[in-house]
């Protein structure tokens, strides 16, 4: 079995594959601008295409359909479309997308990024900062981490260069997971890191957007707010929030997906896979 | 023996102090200045000026003064202490960086952290380990008492 995921720089994306490729390892990223559709099909054979918006955007993936009605083709939805593409089934990753038929795609705990995540010296912190869904250009975002940094320990890292002497500097991917464990409370500027956060039972605090309903208290809109639960959470003692993010990972919703794919030996594989870990699948 | 590692040595009020300060120590330590070029002194000196690489093999104590000579000072297998002397925070200034490439210079075991001020001080604590002292604009008798 042969699966190709369209490449995209989606966190969500990312967490799928690598969730996918512990349980199927012929899983590959896919580029049509290196390979186009119709070649990927003739010399690959591949049992499942997952296509976004950009590929969509012709008519490639209606003809590959028809063409080739044994492959099953799955949508992962963005934007609203015009496509005439039927495929197996659509991932709705915007909540205003989700129709009858889709299935919902929000952020997960991503298991193979955070298992073995250890505390560390180096990376211990009362607030950890996560500067890849930093702006810069906003007034906000920058007043907030000014704050944090006056007020409390707080280190700060990521892709996005932060002009304050906390910032310091990218993590390899394989680091985040130390950083998380290592650090008593996120502060974040969207819900990506949620889960993982929890799951390292580091206390995350959610800027609140209208979409975000599900986070309740560990939301902030204000920075007097902010300032005041991250005092609450740096004193908590030991709170429990690992066995919560352990239900809600990137290998459920691919159970879920594969299920409705009426793929049941992966579907096993995912299960088997979480059992082994202890996490209980849904 | 008293090292110290700089880049480039020019006129600035960082050197000017630096210079009072190795001009007071050298009347009773050896001292030496390891640099990469000099293109200015900022005082006459009553030390010895030496090639950077030399700071490989000084066999006394040596401080550095920039993250880049910090690494000399963390790879010379004879200095018999090492301590780098943060006068600013470097790391602000660069574009982009990898935090592996702070941690080996701020985390090293080897290598003491200085501090310019309480406020660096306190700062250093929270980001990286405490430093051993503080030695303000290179005020002579705060840094004998911190290395010697």
């Amino acid at each position: 079995m042969k699966i190709f995921v369209s490449q995209h720089d989606d966190i969500r994306i990312g967490g799928l594959v690598q969730a996918l490729k512990s349980v199927v390892p012929t899983t590959f990223y896919w580029s049509k601008k290196d390979k186009p559709l119709f070649d990927l099909i003739e010399e690959e054979e591949p049992t499942i295409i997952f296509y976004h918006d950009g590929d969509a955007a012709d008519s490639t993936i209606e003809y590959a359909q028809a063409e080739y009605p044994g492959i099953k083709f799955v949508y992962m939805q963005f934007l609203p479309t015009l496509s005439k593409a039927k495929p197996s089934l659509t991932l709705a990753m915007d909540p205003s997308l989700v129709i009858d038929g889709s299935l919902p795609i929000d952020y997960r705990t991503n298991l193979i990024e955070m298992e073995g995540g250890v505390k560390q010296g180096m990376f211990t912190t009362e607030v950890l900062i996560l500067t890849d869904q930093v702006d810069a250009r906003i007034d906000f975002h920058l007043l907030t981490l000014r704050a944090l940094g006056y007020q409390f320990q707080t280190k700060m890292y990521g892709n996005n260069k932060v002009n304050l002497p906390n910032y310091l500097g990218r993590l390899r991917k394989e680091s985040y997971r130390h950083a998380l464990a290592s650090a008593r409370v996120l502060v974040a500027f969207d819900s990506s890191r949620y889960y993982d956060a929890c799951y390292h039972n580091c206390i995350p605090l959610v800027f609140k957007e209208k979409k975000t309903t599900e986070l309740g208290a560990y939301e902030f809109s204000s920075l007097s707010g902010l300032l005041e639960k991250c005092k609450v959470a740096i004193e908590a003692v030991n709170p429990e929030l690992s066995h919560h993010a352990s239900e809600y990972t990137y290998h459920h919703y691919l159970i879920d997906i594969f299920r409705l794919l009426q793929e049941e030996t992966i579907v096993d594989a995912l299960i088997q896979y979480l059992e082994q870990r202890k996490v209980v699948a849904s | 023996m008293i090292g110290i590692i700089v880049d480039e040595i020019v006129n600035s009020p960082q050197n000017y102090f630096l210079f009072k300060t190795l001009n007071e120590l050298s009347k009773s330590h050896d001292c030496y200045l390891f640099t990469s070029g000099i293109k200015e002194l900022p005082i006459e000196n009553k030390f010895s000026i030496m090639q950077q690489l030399e700071a490989l093999h000084h066999p006394g104590i040596l401080i550095s003064t920039t993250m880049l000579n910090a690494q000399i000072a963390a790879n010379s297998l004879t200095a018999t202490k090492k301590y780098y002397y943060i006068w600013n925070f470097e790391w602000t200034m660069l574009n982009q960086f990898a935090f592996h490439q702070l941690d080996k210079i701020f985390y090293n075991d080897d290598v003491e952290l200085i501090a310019n001020s309480s406020t660096h001080n306190h700062l250093l604590t929270q980001l990286f380990k405490s430093p051993i002292g503080i030695v303000y604009n290179w005020d002579r008798k705060s840094l004998e008492k911190v290395i010697l």
